[in-house]
């Protein structure tokens, strides 16, 4: 009787214990609490991401394609907290050889969706992105090339802001004087990258346009190698006057620029055709001409500084703010060259010191202002300069030329429809040691540590053993 | 609890076991940490506490096979269990000198994020969530030492139960991934539990009737899941395993996670093992 009233007590308890210890557990996984403890809030989702989620309107599921392979822990994690921030969004994994349907479905072209690509679908339209999309790669070594962050966030709200029917903004670039077509750099990666960011990119001809078209959010002049017209000018200037935002590339090559120029000269701007040299070394990568200037504390840097990136402009020209400014404009410098660092009128002389004739710096070679009604205060336009072309070219290697060029972009337009997300870093600077430091802690940690605490464990014992 | 905590502390260090567990695991550790973290230069601390997971196989058994076993072996068990203290207290008191052990030697391993730190890119938050990552498993795996400790009489064997234990534990997430699913396999996989649970109180009752009712009443549970919600039931073996999938919840601490949910599992999980190893002891008191 007494083994009966024991053992069935503690028989009841032990299941009510395991009973409440799986109830527990269930409640611990509804609530979903976590806390990101990475230097680059890599699965915290941005303002911009809660706001296209709460503005769902239609059930969203997203796929992952997953075979016996583990998905990666980093993009399951933040793909799980979209599912966690709206009931509209539902997670699925999907094994692509057990469901051959879903893959038919999502890649009619037989493009080829591989493992670990994601698809974002509602009934009506989806999005597929493939799984070397969901990484940011630093490819400066193209044998070699490292992932250095996360882009999952970015392109998932841009599919949702897509699938929500957002607006996209268009940019409109102009042709005619043998520019740079945004769509087509770097092998079309770049055009890309614009789309991620919800961005449509479409070309305009100044000469045979009557007007800059009225659904224009951005023009986007990238490289012109001769100068505008003055009736092309015109219509910029109209643009601009009823608040159009501009983006304008010149490089080194371009030389003189007059009626630009004269454009320029409305927001207190010059552009010299003139070459900046930056001795210093921290502020170059290796030669004078090769810049990486300072990061100003504006929008469009900020970030850049925050995750450590820079910003490389080869053979940059001055983006100079003019003694005589127009009331109204403010100009803030973005990118800017150290105290050591000149510029050049006399590109005929090769020389990397500086020669008489030469300006001291610092200097800006890339700038932004805004144009403001003097009397009322009210913001009429914004435009960004920059004194380099050749920035764009290096997008693919340099994560900051990227990221400054998008977030230029995001600036120049801050409605919120342009995803002002960025690639999450994973990337971590290496341990810089020397060879007689490395030895010196390995003999630590394996030798010495260890054998101390072993030599302490035997003497011990001997100590005790007749005890 | 605390009496029983400071002798069992001054045991592992009047005996050579605590000194042979802190020294073994301080050489492995950092060889890894050497060759994975000195060698290439890499600031990825987390993945240092992710490759030395495996040296818990071999160090946890050495740590807790004698804590309770050995109690049995010498019987001063019967004087522990007539002395005021309760078994709980014991329990607990055993338990906690086995983690501050464990985790006096992770504190050393601190020494090696403090060298990362210094000569490179340290991510200390993400390193503090990994050090809290590998506290809650390993005293989940001590509480698995110490249950499998309290049901054996001889510290070898105890040592060598714990590690088939942990092993297993280790493989889980590679057995759910065979498990055969669907009605009839988790039905059986329902019934075997259900059988082992009334079996359990037959053991500990002697009656009869109270295991059929056990029986009974378990059947009725798992019939009455099949109609209700059958895709619970139809991962009925998956979702049993993955209680046991101490690593997978790991995971999110070594790329920077801290998840609530997670330190709950650990938490609770140590907690019923801890449980179970109160019950087993009291059952010699009355069975």
């Amino acid at each position: 009787m007494k083994r009966l009233k024991y053992g069935g007590y503690a028989g009841i308890t032990t299941f009510v214990v395991i009973v409440a210890a799986v109830v527990l557990n269930l409640l611990a996984q509804q609530i979903g609490w976590q806390i990101d403890l990475t230097d680059t809030a890599v699965f915290t989702l941005s303002p911009q991401t809660r706001a296209t989620v709460d503005g769902l309107t239609d059930d969203v599921t997203i796929y992952i394609l997953a075979s016996r392979q583990p998905v990666n822990a980093q993009v399951m994690e933040v793909l799980d907290r979209y599912a966690r921030s709206s009931d509209r969004i539902r997670l699925e994994t999907v094994d692509p050889e057990q469901s051959p349907g879903i893959v038919a479905r999502f890649d009619p072209d037989g493009r080829g969706l591989e493992t670990g690509s994601v698809i974002v679908a509602t009934q009506q339209a989806f999005r597929a992105i493939r799984r070397a999309d969901l990484f940011s790669q630093d490819t400066t070594n193209p044998n070699a090339p490292q992932i250095v962050g996360l882009d999952v966030e970015r392109r998932i709200t841009s599919a949702l802001a897509f699938l929500a029917g957002g607006q996209t903004p268009i940019v409109y670039q102009t042709q005619g004087h043998g520019e740079v077509d945004l769509s087509t750099a770097g092998g079309g990666r770049l055009g890309e990258q614009f789309r991620a960011s919800n961005l449509e990119l479409r070309r305009l001809n100044l000469i045979q346009a009557a007007e800059i078209p009225s659904d224009t959010a951005i023009l986007s002049i990238v490289r012109p190698q001769s100068d505008f017209s003055p009736s092309e000018i015109a219509k910029v200037e109209r643009f601009l006057s009823r608040g159009g935002k501009l983006f304008l590339a010149i490089e080194l090559a371009a030389g003189e620029l007059p009626n630009l120029s004269l454009l320029l000269e409305r927001y207190g701007i010059g552009i010299p055709a003139a070459v900046v040299l930056e001795p210093d070394r921290n502020f170059n990568i290796g030669q004078p001409l090769q810049l990486a200037p300072q990061l100003s504390d504006s929008p469009i840097t900020t970030p850049l500084v925050e995750a450590n990136f820079s910003v490389v402009t080869p053979l940059a020209r001055p983006v100079q703010e003019l003694s005589t400014r127009p009331r109204g404009i403010t100009f803030d410098a973005l990118l800017t060259t150290s105290g050591q660092s000149f510029y050049r009128s006399d590109l005929a002389n090769e020389s990397l010191s500086m020669v008489p004739g030469d300006v001291r710096g610092p200097v800006a070679v890339a700038a932004k202002a805004v144009e403001r009604d003097f009397v009322t205060n009210e913001e009429i336009s914004r435009i960004v300069v920059v004194g380099n072309v050749s920035f764009i070219a290096l997008v693919d290697q340099v994560s900051g030329n990227l990221d400054f060029l998008l977030n230029s972009f995001g600036w120049l337009e801050p409605q919120g429809q342009i995803l002002s997300i960025r690639s999450r870093s994973t990337f971590r600077f290496p341990m810089q040691m020397t060879g007689m430091q490395q030895l010196v802690f390995a003999v630590l940690f394996v030798v010495v540590i260890p054998a101390a605490i072993l030599i302490t464990g035997f003497v011990t014992w001997l100590r005790r053993r007749y005890l | 609890m605390i009496a029983i905590l400071m002798r069992e502390l001054r045991t592992y260090f009047k005996t050579p076991i605590g000194y042979i567990f802190m020294g073994l695991f301080l050489l492995v550790s950092g060889f890894f940490f050497t060759f994975v973290n000195l060698s290439t230069g890499s600031t990825y601390f987390t993945s240092f506490l992710q490759n030395i997971l495996f040296l818990y196989l071999f160090a946890i058994p050495l740590l807790t096979m004698r804590l309770i076993s050995e109690e049995r072996r010498s019987r001063t068990d019967q004087l522990l269990l007539t002395s005021p203290i309760t078994v709980t207290e014991i329990v607990l008191g055993k338990f906690l000198a086995a983690f501050f052990v464990y985790a006096f030697t992770l504190l050393v391993t601190v020494s090696y994020a403090i060298v990362v730190g210094t000569f490179g890119d340290l991510w200390i938050w993400e390193t503090v969530g990994g050090y809290v990552g590998i506290l809650l498993l390993g005293s989940s795996f001590i509480a698995v030492g110490v249950f499998v400790s309290a049901l054996s009489e001889n510290q070898v064997s105890a040592a060598f139960f714990t590690f088939f234990a942990l092993l297993l534990i280790w493989f889980i997430d590679l057995v759910k991934t065979v498990v055969p699913g669907g009605p009839v396999a988790n039905g059986v996989f329902a019934m075997i539990i259900v059988l082992g649970v009334a079996g359990y109180f037959y053991s500990n009752t002697g009656s009869v009737v109270a295991a059929a009712a056990v029986l009974l009443a378990g059947t009725l549970t798992a019939g009455a899941l099949y109609i209700a919600l059958p895709l619970v039931f139809n991962r009925l073996i998956i979702n049993a395993l993955s209680w046991f999938g101490l690593l997978e919840r790991f995971n999110p601490f070594t790329i920077g996670l801290l998840r609530f949910d997670a330190v709950v599992f650990y938490v609770s999980f140590t907690s019923v093992f801890l449980y179970l190893t109160v019950n087993v002891i009291e059952k010699r008191r009355w069975a």
